[in-house]
């Protein structure tokens, strides 16, 4: 956890949808603090489709490969399962509209080995990691999804304290976890709501409830972006705007420092999101 | 003559002129600890720390920010009660009637002062109380008004009882079982019991747990209430630990073990608040002195979860402690400091290890067999 | 606290019971924790405050006597005084380094916690020690640093201004006039002949920016062992004038220091404050990071990534002067079982990551050549010393600090240091433990201090064992023998199973 950002483009014709560049900016001006992983998740909607991407990073000895198979909705379970049989392969990611891309390693290998910065799309989140308490591997690296709903997707600065009671329960409820990663639980979480009671801003507020511990986490769902900060706002975090020009869009953007905020010109209608309170942009 | 005095002398020859020492401190102290022998037994508590939070998990600062301390007790579908500190004052014997009117008054005080913790005793409830009075009874007829109740078991007739109980009381029923608790808990659970209260002290006494430690005594209660809710939903059941309970440092250990309300022993807490004087005793006086002792462990109770990392004091978990005796790691599965690893899982990677290494084959049982004689050494 | 004559009371016979053990405990002479607790208890009940306490944590098992430095002596009839005991800091990032002439410091002991004559008689020591060509380096503590150890030397007072030089001297006099030392030459007293590491604490208690820009170290303090998660604390009583003026805060108000930096809320956050410090120092200064010993892995792995040049971790029985009593009892881990995670978290980091000088000191617990000797065994590279600086200058261990009733006049105002003589026990006690250090290492056949490894190590008990990864003094560790222990049991019961 460390480096977390969030990019929402504010214009409903989606002219310039330069969503990656944009993130790949913000990382790299980061990039001195932490140097353990990067990832990044852009959701597009356009790509939304009648087939689901399954993600898994493979265990070959120690080196791990990116692994990716389709399926079909009404497959989706089976695959899920088989998926979660196997020894060598770690699940990583769900998606439909989504594309969830990370790595261990520097942002600008990310960016060389998957083209980031060609990537589009309405809005999107990144991540840097610096390891604290998981191991250096790709699958702990940010962003986590869940198998319970496709596209989510969450960055996340900070420890969920009381992951283990968070886990214990919500596994007793019948979700599985794919890491040892405290941050997975949040996207576990949260989905779990959605399937509950679809209210997403209720989501985050009963994790905020819920968790102990120092977080800022950004969450993006196809229609949504929030960042959310604990209720003591033990970690930093802030939003800010930049109203475009004729070459670039306006959007929102969400970081942990100013200076990536700074970089990218988004220094318009600066807000630190209140601990406790969801800070939530829909898309319209 | 004690390890302060040996290390204090060994210092002073070194600030002497031109001085050479005879021994290095360590040398004398190795002396000192040989003669007393091992007092484990007795401080296995001082054995046990928690891990702090600092870089890779920041503290709370329970000056600045609200540290949750609120329990509940109580399980879904009877009338809870709530305390704001998991602590109930807990008396078994009949304490005088001046004991009775100071604790009354205490416990109002820390009531108006949004602290409210609870009491556990024989005695009747006092009609202008604001706090829950638990009564110590056998029979639910013979309650009066109380907002909880506590059983005792001497068998598992109580079984019959607690039904009766629980149909015509919707108040907390609480039982206090003996050492045999593993044995028949999960029916005393199934029955709708709210909680269960171990009494460490007696039990320790008992043949059962004779050579352990109190320490021993709250794990396996955990154990066993953990293992009712296999697979389950949590519906709220409390552990309730007394015994030797007089610090917060105890209070807080218990709770990393697994307890959720702590028994203060209220002899021990009349006796060292030391309110008596020479010639009488004052109710007002020791009711105030009671009070005080409450508010600063509460304070102590705040400052101890923020300086690990929780803003709720109910996050404590196995996990955030650590031992430095071999016996203790044992007693309660706690993991040995610096290798955070506990005594158990060590002697059983040993033995992995002698397995693989020397192909041998042996099952199961004799694994456990051979693990449980060696751990049985430990020195 | 009177004990009452059991016959006048109407008391439960728990109660009764109760006074009768506390009365035995306290003829026998043993158990004074739970007599300690005692006075805690009614301490609570008077006040309702949180009960203080000072120095280190009572530590049942620090494992320190049950390890032995096989076949070294600390006396020698020979001469080891060729023996290289120094020890440097920095160079990994900074352009300079610190080097002194012994692998252990003066710990971090505030302007504050202890009164000014403690602080002289330490300054003074280190300066005749250096004068006697033994540098050692000194910490400053939380609470900012004096004036003659920010301005030590010709060179740093060229610059001021005539004001500034005034105010300076002005604050000196009413500081020595305070502690009845004004005898004292002021421009002996001006003179910094030892290396100087300054705190940079969450309270931050200086306001004169040359307190990092002359100093030689800079140590960013996380936490310390004997409060970890807490911050730095100062009773009211202890914020005289004097030490308020110093800190740029209120008389008579407790300084209750945050209990984390308001700027480093996670380890990126510490990157970037290294970096800050070092564009202040222009990289010329080593930069410290000081943590207290609980998740030791996981925070040592932070600090090797954070641009610091070196860490110090502080074990459990590490000393302070006020702390919450349950706080520095309760939390921590001891400094031997916090070495065997930080020797694996930098072995670690350097199985992907070239050598660079990275530097390991330890604090709690240490006070003489013997343990010095085994944590650099153990995998550091200097420690610190605290308590053992106090019982040179007269400590009765009485662990009151935090109050003003110090017998020894080092924390205390009500008793008067005798700084000459303190500062002769000093001087003494580092010369001798540096000769004792010698000795180990000459007796070993050995000619540098880094060359005591674990494998000069032996323990006694199966716990230490287990802790410290060392063996028995029959070269067995705690794996063999319990393996062994297998063998027996199996051949005994005939449970030898099947070889395949």
């Amino acid at each position: 956890m460390c480096g977390i950002c969030g990019i929402m483009i504010d214009d409903v014709e989606l002219r310039h949808p330069h969503v990656g560049l944009l993130l790949q900016e913000m990382m790299e001006s980061q990039q001195i603090r932490a140097q353990d992983g990067a990832g990044v998740a852009i959701f597009n909607k356009t790509n939304s489709s009648d087939t689901f991407r399954i993600k898994s990073f493979k265990d070959n000895d120690g080196n791990y490969v990116s692994n990716e198979t389709n399926s079909s909705e009404e497959k989706l379970d089976e695959n899920l399962i088989n998926l979660y049989d196997k020894d060598d392969c770690t699940f990583f990611s769900l998606e439909n509209e989504m594309t969830l891309i990370k790595e261990m390693g520097l942002a600008k290998d990310l960016d060389k080995k998957h083209g980031i910065r060609k990537m589009e799309g309405s809005h999107g989140i990144g991540h840097l990691r610096i390891a604290t308490s998981s191991r250096v591997t790709p699958y702990n690296t940010h962003p986590f999804s869940t198998t319970i709903l496709p596209d989510i997707a969450i960055v996340h600065n900070g420890e969920i304290t009381n992951y283990d009671m968070l886990r214990d329960s919500l596994e007793l409820e019948g979700y599985n976890f794919y890491t040892d990663s405290d941050s997975e639980v949040i996207a576990v979480f949260v989905a779990s709501r959605i399937l509950k009671h679809g209210d997403i801003e209720r989501a985050h507020r009963e994790f905020i409830a819920k968790a102990d511990g120092p977080f800022t986490y950004i969450a993006a769902t196809p229609d949504t972006l929030a960042m959310v900060r604990d209720k003591f706002g033990t970690r930093k975090g802030i939003v800010g705007y930049n109203p475009g020009t004729k070459e670039h869009p306006p959007f929102w953007a969400m970081a942990t420092d100013l200076s990536a905020l700074d970089v990218i010109g988004a220094t318009a209608k600066i807000e630190t999101p209140y601990p406790g309170k969801p800070k939530i942009f829909f898309r319209n | 003559m004690n390890e302060k005095a040996v290390l204090r002398r060994s210092i002073i020859d070194l600030c002497k002129v031109d001085s050479t020492r005879e021994e290095s401190t360590d040398d004398a102290i190795r002396k000192v600890r040989e003669k007393r022998g091992n007092d484990d037994k007795e401080n296995l508590w001082d054995y046990v720390v928690a891990l702090g939070a600092q870089l890779s998990r920041p503290p709370f600062d329970p000056y600045r920010e609200k540290i949750r301390l609120k329990t509940e007790i109580g399980r879904k579908g009877t009338t809870k009660i709530i305390l704001k500190i998991p602590i109930l004052l807990y008396g078994e014997f009949n304490l005088s009637q001046s004991s009775q009117d100071a604790l009354n008054l205490a416990l109002n005080d820390l009531v108006d002062d949004n602290s409210t913790i609870g009491i556990i005793s024989k005695g009747e409830p006092y009609d202008e109380r604001k706090y829950s009075h638990f009564q110590i009874v056998n029979d639910v007829n013979k309650i009066s008004d109380p907002e909880g109740i506590v059983m005792k078991y001497d068998d598992i007739s109580i079984i019959e009882r607690i039904k009766k109980a629980r149909k015509e009381f919707c108040g907390p029923i609480l039982v206090e079982v003996d050492e045999d608790f593993s044995e028949y808990t999960h029916r005393l659970l199934e029955t709708g019991v709210d909680g269960i209260l171990i009494n460490t002290e007696k039990i320790t006494k008992s043949v059962k747990y004779a050579e352990k430690h109190a320490i021993s005594v709250i794990h396996d209660a955990r154990e066993t209430i953990n293992a009712f809710y296999q697979g389950k939903e949590n519906d709220g059941v409390s552990l309730i630990v007394t015994g030797d309970m007089d610090s917060t440092g105890k209070i807080v250990k218990s709770a990393g073990l697994g307890a959720d309300v702590v028994g203060y022993n209220i002899s021990l807490l009349i006796a060292k608040t030391g309110s008596y004087s020479e010639d009488f005793f004052d109710e007002i006086v020791t009711a105030k002195k009671i009070y005080n002792h409450m508010i600063a462990t509460k304070n102590e109770l705040t400052g101890i979860p923020a300086a690990i990392g929780y803003s709720n004091f109910h996050n404590l978990s196995p996990k955030d402690f650590r031992t430095s005796s071999l016996k203790a790691s044992l007693e309660g599965e706690i993991l040995l400091e610096g290798v955070n690893k506990t005594y158990r899982e060590i002697v059983k990677e040993i033995l992995d290890e002698y397995i693989n290494t020397k192909k041998v084959t042996i099952d199961q049982q004799q694994k456990q067999k051979i693990t449980e004689m060696i751990l049985l050494e430990a020195n | 606290m009177k004990l009452v004559k059991i016959d006048t009371m109407p008391l439960s016979k728990e109660i009764m019971n109760f006074r009768w053990d506390m009365e035995k405990m306290a003829k026998k002479g043993g158990h004074t924790t739970n007599l300690k607790n005692l006075l805690l208890d009614a301490q609570k009940a008077t006040n309702g405050l949180v009960p203080y306490a000072s120095l280190g944590a009572h530590v049942p098992n620090d494992y320190f006597s049950n390890i032995k430095i096989k076949d070294a002596t600390i006396n020698s009839s020979k001469n080891h005084s060729d023996v290289d005991t120094s020890l440097t800091i920095g160079g990994r990032y900074s352009k300079n380094i610190i080097k002194t002439d012994v692998p252990f410091s003066i710990g971090a002991m505030s302007y504050g916690s202890i009164k000014l004559p403690a602080k002289i008689a330490l300054h003074l020591a280190l300066n005749k020690l250096a004068e006697n060509g033994i540098k050692v380096l000194m910490n400053t503590g939380e609470g900012g640093a004096l004036p003659w150890e920010i301005y030590g030397s010709k060179k740093s007072q060229k610059n001021l201004s005539k004001e500034h030089w005034d105010s300076i001297l002005q604050y000196t006099s009413k500081l020595l006039k305070d502690s009845n030392l004004e005898g004292i030459d002021i421009d002996k007293l001006f003179q910094r002949k030892y290396p100087l590491v300054v705190q940079y604490a969450s309270g931050r208690f200086w306001k004169d920016p040359s307190y990092l820009l002359n100093a030689d170290g800079i140590e960013i303090k996380i936490g310390q062992g004997a409060k970890i998660g807490h911050g730095g604390l100062l009773p009211g009583s202890k914020v005289t004038e004097l030490v308020a003026e110093n800190r740029g805060i209120l008389a008579n108000k407790p300084a209750h220091s945050p209990s984390r930096h308001l700027d480093i809320l996670g380890p990126e956050d510490l990157v970037a404050k290294i970096l800050e410090i070092r564009e202040l120092t222009e990289w010329k200064t080593p930069i410290i990071v000081k943590v207290g010993a609980s998740r030791v892995y996981d925070d040592m792995e932070i600090i090797l990534k954070s641009y610091a040049d070196c860490a110090t971790v502080d074990g459990l029985s590490g000393g302070t002067g006020a702390a919450p009593f349950e706080v520095r009892e309760d939390i921590g881990i001891n400094t031997i079982a916090a070495l065997l995670p930080m020797r694996n978290a930098i072995s670690d980091y350097y199985k992907t990551h070239d050598k660079d000088g990275f530097n390991l000191l330890v604090n709690g617990g240490v006070w003489d050549s013997e343990r010095i000797a085994k944590c650099i065994a153990l995998g550091a590279d200097g420690v610190g010393i605290g308590t053992g600086f106090l019982l040179a200058m007269g400590c009765t261990l009485i662990q009151e600090c935090h109050t003003d009733i110090c017998p020894a006049g080092i924390a205390g105002s009500h008793e008067k240091l005798d700084v000459e003589n303190s500062t002769e026990g000093i001087f003494n006690y580092i010369k001798t433990t540096k000769t004792e250090l010698e000795n180990i290492v000459g007796s070993l056949g050995k000619k540098n201090i880094k060359d005591i490894k674990s494998s000069d190590l032996v323990v006694n008990d199966t716990l230490t064992s287990i802790v410290s990864k060392l063996p028995f003094s029959d070269g067995e560790d705690y794996t063999t023998k319990i393996k062994k222990k297998i063998e027996d049991i199996m051949s005994s019961d005939g449970v030898s199973g099947e070889k395949n």
